[in-house]
């Protein structure tokens, strides 16, 4: 491999080109659906309530496998300053890591990178964001290193040593973000992801190359997800889809776990309330008694994945026919009334195509607000 | 002012939202109404005349600061300022602007009777209220290339707001993307409000009680007035213990060590066999795996 170069010399015409039509997507019936849209935001609305009150595992224990074998070299996949795969994937992957967290505040990541047939683990499973991040930033400083070749074996090997210490009520997980098209073991992978499978860990695998039948195979025995991305964007994408809880889909018995709820005293320290013992942070287990110590806020803010967004309809409804009735749009647009979140009314009706109402409570709101309800808030401001 | 001035002073504004509380009941001016003035609703004029004052020295601070005003009572929220009156940022103008609206409301909802109607709950929306403030945060800040903002909540009463507990915490959350940091003022002799101290916590804000309405307007000023830079360099504000126990879904009740459903995440003190939330039969912590599992393998 060419070391020390420029990384982002090459071809020319293997980038720098603007690629317009990767911002296009499309919807369940292979519709286009295009930027910011009402639409959009009734598309992921109408997947979300489907996945609410399905029996869902927010307690996540995570393992991301990240292939920096040769393959990962590859410029194929590049964007902006990430000149290749290796580079893509951590562009995804550092947006990734927060909404992992956003989404299971009870959830923990460790990260695990396969390079020359081993697997190092560079951050054992924790609840620490920062200390993840970090761990990406620095393969991004040392310029995206790569080498060698990628072993699956290895690489559930040295996830399952960090998923095993994990009682079996939460859910266990790998993630592999890998550009090999093979895979280099000392031991037959076929008899690894029957081990995994039985073992209840499910695998995700997110190939940057192409499909690739034994992780296909892996992900399939394990109940996990099979992506192959088309470009960068669509990397995070598709992780973005493997932050949400994964839905249950045996009936797997629930546990009731055991948790402590600590005061924060005014050293910013908590108090374990089982051994008063202190700890420096929440969530995390009592070093004495190895009590899970949370707050009720981390809870709390699990609990909109039970529940489906509140339903909208467009204050402009997309007309079927081929001749658009301007004149229906005006009036519809002219009873628009502004934001019930943020005061803001419409001047056009192209702005006026944003808008939406709560079905509950009838309010207006724009497109803006309506984003930041499904995302953040979780409750429309005009619902008593 | 030259223009490497002006960019200057346009660069360090900043944005607050004010959240007011507008409750009648808490503030005593349903009594007032039949009977003489109470010293309760004497203590109304004078917080507004603090959250003015306080108002106005945001705005005089730096130019080109904002500010939004959020009014919160028991039948919703409403907006006080920025309107389609007057949007503008004049500290008189703004003032004017608030004392009308809450005028207004006084007179059309606050004072109605069916404000006291056992039917609908006596505590102010505070989670509407956030959420507007929150909502209207969000534009400004996408509007105005991410300029800082804050948000302050004043409440009155020791009223604990647990039917609101989800949403504000969502709230909270919520501040925390948009990088704002909550900042919590109670005006009450006796209670903290946990769930108003978690709120500063999940945001790095400051939590404050107030026991004299007197004292508000001092509170207000060197407290909460200074912004997330100058709070760097001043000493630190005595912060009080964060109560962050949960509530049993049975009983009620707040417990400090509990047992959660792995499926649904309800919490119980005591151990129970089926969930009552989602209806899961559970398995209870120290006993041998299920068979199922063994079978499996
Ligand atoms: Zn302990
Ligand atoms: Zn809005
Ligand atoms: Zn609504
Ligand atoms: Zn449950």
């Amino acid at each position: 491999m060419d070391e020390g170069g420029d990384k982002h010399s090459g071809y020319r015409w293997e980038g720098g080109y603007e690629r317009t039509w990767e911002a296009l997507r499309e919807d369940d019936t292979g519709a286009l659906i295009s930027g910011s849209s009402a639409a959009k935001r009734l598309f992921a609305k109408k997947r979300l309530a489907q996945e609410a009150g399905k029996r869902i595992h927010i307690v996540r224990h995570c393992v991301l496998a990240l292939d920096l074998s040769r393959s990962m070299a590859d410029p194929d996949l590049r964007i902006d300053r990430y000149p290749n795969r290796a580079g893509c994937a951590i562009r995804s992957l550092k947006e990734f890591v927060p909404k992992f967290f956003a989404a299971c505040p009870l959830g923990q990541l460790a990260l695990v990178i396969l390079q020359n047939k081993r697997a190092n683990i560079v951050v054992p499973l924790g609840g620490s964001e920062a200390r993840l991040l970090n761990a990406l930033k620095d393969i991004e400083v040392k310029g995206f290193k790569t080498g060698g070749q990628c072993s699956m074996v290895n690489g559930i090997a040295a996830a399952k040593s960090m998923l095993s210490a994990v009682g079996d009520h939460s859910n266990r997980e790998i993630i592999f973000v890998v550009g090999s098209l093979n895979t280099i073991d000392v031991t037959s992978p076929f008899s690894t992801i029957e081990t995994v499978a039985n073992g209840g860990i499910r695998c995700s695998v997110v190939s940057l190359s192409a499909e690739v039948n034994i992780w296909k195979k892996l992900t399939e025995r394990t109940d996990g997800k099979y992506f192959v991305p088309l470009d960068p964007i669509d990397i995070s994408d598709k992780l973005e889809e493997l932050t949400r809880p994964p839905v249950e889909s045996s009936a797997r018995q629930g546990v009731l776990v055991k948790m402590g709820f600590p005061q924060k005293e005014t050293d910013d320290k908590y108090i374990c309330p089982q051994c008063r013992t202190r700890v420096k942070a929440i969530p995390t287990l009592c070093d004495v008694c190895r009590l899970s110590l949370v707050s009720a806020a981390h809870l709390a803010r699990c609990y909109h994945h039970l529940f489906p967004p509140s339903t909208v309809t467009p204050s402009i409804p997309e007309q079927k026919d081929e001749e658009i009735d301007l004149e229906l749009e005006r009036s519809q647009f002219d009873q628009i009334k502004p934001c019930v979140g943020c005061n803001f009314a419409p001047s056009t009706v192209e702005q006026g195509r944003q808008f939406v109402v709560c079905d509950k409570c009838q309010s207006s709101l724009c497109g803006d607000c309506d984003g930041f309800i499904d995302d953040h808030l979780h409750s429309c401001p005009g619902c008593i | 002012m030259n223009d490497a001035l002006q960019l200057r002073a346009e660069s360090r504004s900043s944005l607050i939202a004010v959240v007011l509380d507008l409750n009648p009941l808490a503030w005593g001016f349903k009594a007032a109404q039949d009977a003489q003035r109470t010293s309760k609703s004497e203590s109304f004029v004078q917080a507004l005349d603090a959250t003015l004052t306080f108002i106005s020295s945001y705005l005089l601070m730096t130019h080109g600061n904002q500010v939004v005003v959020v009014g919160a009572h028991p039948l919703g929220a409403e907006i006080l300022h920025p309107t389609n009156e007057y949007s503008g940022n004049t500290a008189s103008m703004v003032n004017r602007q608030i004392e009308a609206k809450i005028n207004d409301l006084c007179r059309s909802t606050l004072l109605d009777d069916s404000i006291t109607d056992v039917s609908t709950s006596p505590s102010s929306r505070f989670n509407n209220a956030l959420s507007k403030a929150l909502c209207c945060i969000n534009r400004m800040k996408s509007d105005k290339s991410n300029m800082p903002a804050r948000l302050l909540v004043l409440k009155c009463g020791g009223d604990f707001l647990s039917h609101q507990y989800l949403p504000l915490i969502n709230c909270a959350y919520a501040a925390e993307h948009l990088k704002v940091s909550i900042d919590a003022v109670v005006l009450e002799a006796e209670v903290d409000i946990p769930v108003f101290q978690q709120m500063v916590d999940v945001t790095g804000g400051v939590y404050s009680r107030v026991t004299e309405p007197a004292t508000l307007l001092q509170t207000l000023l060197t407290y909460h007035l200074p912004d997330d830079d100058a709070r760097k360099i001043l000493s630190k504000v005595p912060s009080t213990p964060v109560d962050s126990r949960a509530v049993c879904f049975k009983t009620r009740t707040v417990t400090d060590i509990g047992y959660v459903c792995s499926v649904c995440l309800s919490v119980y003190k005591m151990l129970t066999p089926i969930c009552i939330t989602c209806k899961t039969v559970l398995k209870l912590p120290g006993m041998p795996p299920s068979r199922k599992r063994k079978r499996e393998k």
